[in-house]
């Protein structure tokens, strides 16, 4: 009996052990994944990202595939194979070399040498000379199979056209309630749908043929290499295509290391003074910092756009971080007042007794405590400028920071999914970095600062 | 006043209010429901506790840029969420799901979810941080006298845990209200008009229109103010403020 009820109990432990590893994992998954197809679209080419279903695993090569155009006069068919469809796609046709290098590294990343292609293409002359006859043969014997495909397809589409019809009529025959016409429309339907039937089995049957042709014929008419893929190919394009983007990156490292040095430094002193002193209006005029949040930046920003420019800081980094700093100081407020009322004011009281000033006591007791809470609301101030797009739209024009450009790639660029993925991600690392440097410090901060 | 009579006569006016209404009455309620119930979940330590903080703590650094990308690369029907559903075999090939050609609500709905896959993780360490810091003693009093789980919870660690909550909340709401570079970056100007987004529209999209987005940005300040001080209000707030 008490042994029953040990072991229950101690199973009842392991099974609410794992559940909750279950959901803490679960959790974990959820935030990893989007974040893991991101970073794995940012790494993969034109071709790869367009394919479907999108792989899991970016490739680190590509194989390609060369063949002799369909017509002599086109040159030759470069080919690259899709993970996900399982065949060649075709990439392009044509005799200049330089054509084809240039379009194979632009759609799958790789960038072939001109002299390796020249070498596979005497390869594949090579290769056709001594497999003549077989290809002959071969060829001769796909012929009427191809023909006879591409009857079975014209009739295929006729009759589908004709259902197509009879489909049309029977709606008109039901709308008018002639129930003849309807019965007499519905069985030359299903004869139709039972002829398509035939004829698509049939047509299935000769091209499984051709493919079989195909398996030997494809050995002897093309050569396959292997190249590989420069995976980091995106993010180099990306900062080529927006030309600004690298000045971009700088201003807005910039704007977000002046934020930080404004908020921190005058939010700072206010939090301070919240903390350590008692005045009149005090509470109100702690809720009122937090007010400025209250607006939407965009708002603020445009009445900024004329302030600034009477200043002389409108398109400069400096005036950005004015404004920016504008919501940030109410923020940085808050945080600190919460982080010096923390510290016992004892500890500055007997600093003084010791013979510290009170600016000693200040910097030598109070802020090397503070400085976790401090670095913390530093990384609100670096992140909430860093990522700032709104605001930064409408107070630059020439000089944009870093989320204007990929914003404007982004809305400009539709369709080059793996390009914008690539700027996500630039722009995502530094504040990534950031805050893992600093998570330490933001954890304590929402715990307090233990002494 | 002809800005002001031009955007209170725009069906877009109505639809962005109703929108952002409903954006931040779900979006909010919703994420720290969640947030405050996984908090709850995983209040205790637990191996691996920091690597587990760290990664909750990213989708927050994410930039709305960034957090675009990924969910339109998501959500496009040859996206990699279809792909995911296909390789599970839940959908066949010619079964796509189009999850960006909903009606307004269904859209409105997946900006939520996705808006809450960004903030549910942050909300939930701040409450965690809170609830870590709650002194034991008062909770095991709770128990000590018969309370259930459900009664400490609702009678002991909710109000100990009000300022918190109200600062998570007072500081969420704000950011819902001007939520909008997402929504544009999934689904391009005026697909789901919401306040701000139609501020940047009327600036940046449509020339000539600067008056009319100033004008605008006047309404958005003073329906935040009217939210903000409404919920300082009931939350009482204030008289918070006054005991410090």
């Amino acid at each position: 009996m008490n042994r029953n009820l040990i072991l229950s109990r101690k199973w009842r432990k392991y099974v609410s052990g794992t559940l909750f590893y279950i959901v803490v994992l679960g959790i974990a998954l959820i935030i990893l994944i989007p974040i893991y197809f991101l970073f794995t679209i940012s790494l993969m080419s034109d071709q790869e990202a367009y394919d479907w279903p999108i792989r899991f695993f970016p490739s680190f090569v590509n194989e390609f595939v060369l063949q002799e155009a369909s017509t002599p006069d086109k040159g030759y068919l470069l080919s690259v194979y899709s993970h996900s469809k399982g065949i060649y796609v075709p990439l392009c046709e044509s005799k200049d070399l330089d054509t084809i290098v240039k379009k194979a590294k632009l759609k799958t990343n790789s960038s072939i040498p001109k002299e390796l292609l020249k070498r596979k293409i005497d390869e594949l002359k090579d290769i056709m000379e001594k497999n003549k006859e077989d290809i002959e043969r071969l060829r001769s014997k796909m012929t009427p199979y191809l023909e006879k495909l591409e009857r079975l397809n014209g009739r295929i589409s006729r009759i589908l056209s004709e259902v197509n019809k009879y489909n049309k009529k029977l709606k008109l025959a039901e709308r008018a309630g002639m129930k003849d016409a309807v019965q007499a429309i519905l069985q030359k339907l299903k004869s139709l749908n039972e002829e398509l039937g035939e004829l698509k089995e049939e047509a299935k049957k000769v091209s499984e043929k051709i493919t079989l042709l195909n398996q030997d014929l494809i050995p002897i008419t093309s050569v396959k290499f292997t190249i590989s893929k420069n995976i980091f190919e995106n993010y180099i394009t990306f900062f080529k295509v927006t030309n600004d983007s690298i000045p971009a990156l700088i201003r807005s490292i910039q704007v977000a290391l002046l934020t930080i040095a404004i908020s921190l430094s005058i939010g700072g002193l206010a939090g301070y003074a919240f903390a350590r002193y008692y005045f009149r209006g005090k509470n109100l005029l702690k809720l009122s910092v937090l007010f400025v949040r209250m607006f939407p930046g965009v708002s603020i920003a445009m009445p900024m756009v004329i302030i600034l420019a009477k200043m002389g800081f409108y398109d400069k980094p400096l005036g950005l971080s004015l404004v920016y700093s504008v919501g940030q100081i109410g923020m940085t407020t808050w945080i600190t007042a919460s982080i010096f009322m923390g510290i016992p004011v004892e500890l500055e009281e007997a600093a003084q007794i010791f013979g510290c000033s009170k600016w000693g006591a200040f910097f030598h007791v109070t802020l090397p405590l503070a400085l976790p809470g401090l670095a913390a609301s530093a990384m609100y101030a670096f992140i909430g400028s860093w990522s700032e797009t709104a605001q930064a739209i409408i107070l630059t024009q020439f000089n944009p920071t870093f989320p204007v450009v990929v914003y404007q790639t982004l809305v400009g660029a539709k369709g080059l999914v793996n390009l914008v993925a690539a700027g996500g991600v630039t722009m995502a690392l530094p504040a990534i970095i950031f805050t893992l440097i600093i998570r330490r410090y933001i954890l304590q901060m929402w715990g307090g600062v233990t002494v | 006043m002809g800005n002001y009579l031009y955007i209170f006569s725009d069906p877009y006016f109505i639809r962005a209010v109703i929108n952002t209404g409903i954006f931040v009455a779900i979006s909010v309620t919703l994420e720290f429901i969640v947030a405050m119930v996984l908090a709850l979940l995983i209040n205790k330590k637990f191996r691996g506790a920091s690597i587990f903080l760290a990664i909750a703590l990213i989708p927050m650094t994410l930039p709305p840029v960034a957090v675009g990308a990924m969910w339109s690369s998501a959500f496009a029907q040859n996206g990699w969420m279809n792909s995911i559903l296909y390789k599970l075999g839940l959908i066949t090939a010619e079964g796509k799901i189009p999850f960006l050609a909903g009606t307004e609500w269904q859209s409105l709905m997946l900006i939520i979810m996705i808006d809450a896959w960004q903030v549910i993780p942050f909300m939930m360490i701040i409450l965690l941080a809170g609830l870590q810091n709650l002194p034991k003693e008062s909770i095991e009093a709770g128990y000590i006298f018969g309370a259930s789980r459900f009664t400490v919870l609702r009678k002991i660690t909710m109000p100990m845990m009000k300022p918190s909550i109200q600062t998570a909340l007072i500081l969420r709401i704000i950011a819902a209200l001007q939520v909008w570079l997402i929504i544009v970056m999934i689904y391009g100007f005026r697909r789901i008009p919401v306040l701000v987004e139609e501020v940047v529209y009327y600036n940046e999209i449509v020339l000539g229109y600067y008056r009319v987005a100033l004008a605008y940005s006047v309404i958005v300040s003073i329906i935040v103010s009217i939210v903000a001080i409404i919920y300082l209000k009931v939350s009482g707030a204030f008289e918070r403020g006054s005991e410090q």
